[in-house]
């Protein structure tokens, strides 16, 4: 088994998204997540990848939407306030049903708020966040470690569903330094029978989310509704529950770490 | 007997849904002409802006994703990115474009991204009913500008080929109108420059479409046609701004 490295959790999450098959990234500079970007523009590029910074967080999630719509493993990451401008092009990739990774190492608001750890955006994440009827697969990492192996499973899920995941870190887990273990992930090319490569051979592709008639959006929005509901199944939850628990806490982030401590000293 | 004329390959055979007078269905099939004739269509992908453009997939035989309002050009650089080898454009209205979507037109022009982007400017906000456009003329009306567009309160119409024609990453701008059978060949050989440059590189190339919208300008067609030609080729030359100038 391969040695441990210290890493912060910014720069062990563009590590784990390499490992997870991520080529192409697009980004805006905000605290507290910059190392995540200034990894990947040192490793996309070796690797035959693209890394772009966006002139903001609109055009990084409409590159991605691009990159997604032309069938590639790719990413962006923010924190809140970008998060937050993000939001329509998040409803786009999941009214056009495609997979991507978008990262949140949150921060504290409402507004510009300050650059410390908060978990505020957790309705935002949980919740769709931008317009219209959907959710999109959330991750919520505790550790160094998770943060590596996260965007792994988050691809797998979001090409498994073809809708865009979340990972939803914060300031803590971005800035800390931990040991992690660099793992070697089995990822396989994702299926691209929907990704726009030009009509060769084949009859024309679309990728869209407008549907006009009345009867289209409905029946758009119920396959959806039951591609939520499956989503469920794959829940990750670390559980520790003995059988004569009187009080039961749920915590996640940098706040589960805390309540671990607590319950480890009740 | 040869056969000298007929509907491109590129463009499927369906009638369209734009107004009588339109320009957009004569944008599409030169768009069409262009992929034929280059032979590139089963290369090409199009982002569709949003606006009345937005249909684009109805009518041409190629791959195409739709963009939130204004954000084609950061679209089309993600797609370009991952297949750099493909031909990639794309196709939006002047809100799309020179409103709500400036930043990521002039970021993406000034990065050099190797696309083509055809720009219908029509002066009005189409698809929404009508309301005034940053390339609307002084004195237009329109539904939010009932007594005229006055520079005073609105400020200017913003001449986009122009401007784009400053950027280093641009390598060729143009404004052409579709509203005559020699304008409309003149901006066929312009089309054609545009998709071919960009497969030649380096840079993002660009063409700017005068076009009527009758419905929202209330006047019929022929009317349409005289105004564009009155008022609006004044203020908007019609030109290559950058590139080579025989195309035109
Ligand atoms: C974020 C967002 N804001 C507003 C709209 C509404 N909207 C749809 S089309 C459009 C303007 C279209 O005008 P233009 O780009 O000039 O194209 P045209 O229809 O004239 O061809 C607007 C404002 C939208 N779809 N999305
Ligand atoms: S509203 Fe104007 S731009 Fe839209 S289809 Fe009709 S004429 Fe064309």
């Amino acid at each position: 088994m391969a040695d441990k490295v210290l890493l912060n959790g910014n720069t062990a999450l563009a590590y784990g998204a390499v490992a997870a098959g991520c080529r192409y990234y697009f980004g805006y500079p905000i605290t507290p997540q910059n190392e995540i970007s200034e990894t990947l523009v040192r490793l996309l590029p070796e690797l035959g990848g693209t890394f772009i910074q966006a002139e903001s967080e609109l055009a990084a999630i409409n590159m991605l939407l691009g990159a997604a719509a032309a069938g590639a493993r790719a990413m962006t990451s923010s924190s809140s306030p970008g998060i937050s401008l993000m939001q329509e092009g998040i409803s786009y990739l999941a009214g056009a049903e495609l997979p991507a990774l978008i990262v949140n190492m949150s921060r504290v608001g409402p507004g510009l708020g300050g650059i410390a750890a908060s978990q505020g955006d957790y309705k935002q994440a949980v919740w769709g966040g931008g317009h219209g009827d959907y959710y999109t697969i959330v991750l919520a990492p505790f550790s160094v470690q998770e943060l590596y192996d996260l965007p792994f499973t988050a691809f797998q899920m979001a090409e498994k569903y073809r809708t865009p995941a979340l990972i939803l870190g914060d300031a803590i887990l971005g800035q800390m330094k931990e040991p992690v273990q660099l793992k070697q992930f089995n990822w396989e090319k994702q299926k691209t029978d929907f990704s726009l490569t030009g009509a060769a051979g084949r009859s024309p592709r679309l990728v869209k989310s407008l549907y006009l008639e009345d009867k289209e959006m409905e029946k758009h929005n119920r396959h959806l509704e039951s591609k939520y509901n499956k989503m469920k199944e794959d829940t990750l939850i670390d559980m520790d529950l003995p059988d004569d628990a009187e009080l039961l806490v749920v915590a996640f982030g940098s706040c589960a770490r805390l309540v671990r401590t607590a319950l480890d000293w009740a | 007997m040869q056969k000298v004329f007929s509907r491109p390959s590129s463009l499927k055979e369906t009638p369209m849904h734009f107004c009588p007078g339109c320009h957009h269905g004569l944008v599409h099939r030169l768009i069409a002409e262009a992929l034929d004739y280059l032979k590139v269509r089963e290369k090409t992908i199009g982002v569709a802006g949003v606006g009345c453009g937005v249909f684009l997939y109805d009518y041409l035989e190629i791959d195409v994703c739709e963009a939130p309002h204004g954000r084609a050009p950061a679209v089309a650089t993600g797609i370009k990115r991952v297949h750099p080898h493909s031909v990639v454009f794309s196709y939006q209205g002047d809100g799309d474009l020179a409103a709500i979507g400036t930043a990521e037109i002039v970021h993406a022009a000034n990065r050099g991204e190797k696309i083509t982007v055809i720009f219908v400017n029509n002066g009005v906000y189409g698809m929404t009913g009508g309301q005034m456009a940053p390339t609307t003329l002084e004195g237009q009306y329109t539904t939010t500008t009932p007594t005229g567009r006055h520079y005073a309160r609105e400020g200017y119409p913003i001449r986009m080929a122009e401007l784009l024609s400053t950027l280093q990453g641009v390598s060729f701008a143009a404004r052409v109108s579709c509203h005559s059978a020699a304008h409309v060949r003149k901006a066929r050989k312009v089309v054609r420059q545009a998709f071919q440059m960009q497969r030649q590189g380096p840079g993002l190339t660009f063409v700017e479409f005068l076009s009527c919208c009758p419905t929202n300008w209330k006047l019929t067609p022929q009317e349409a046609v005289r105004k564009l030609e009155k008022d609006y080729i004044p203020y908007f030359p019609l030109a290559v701004f950058k590139g080579p100038r025989d195309s035109a």
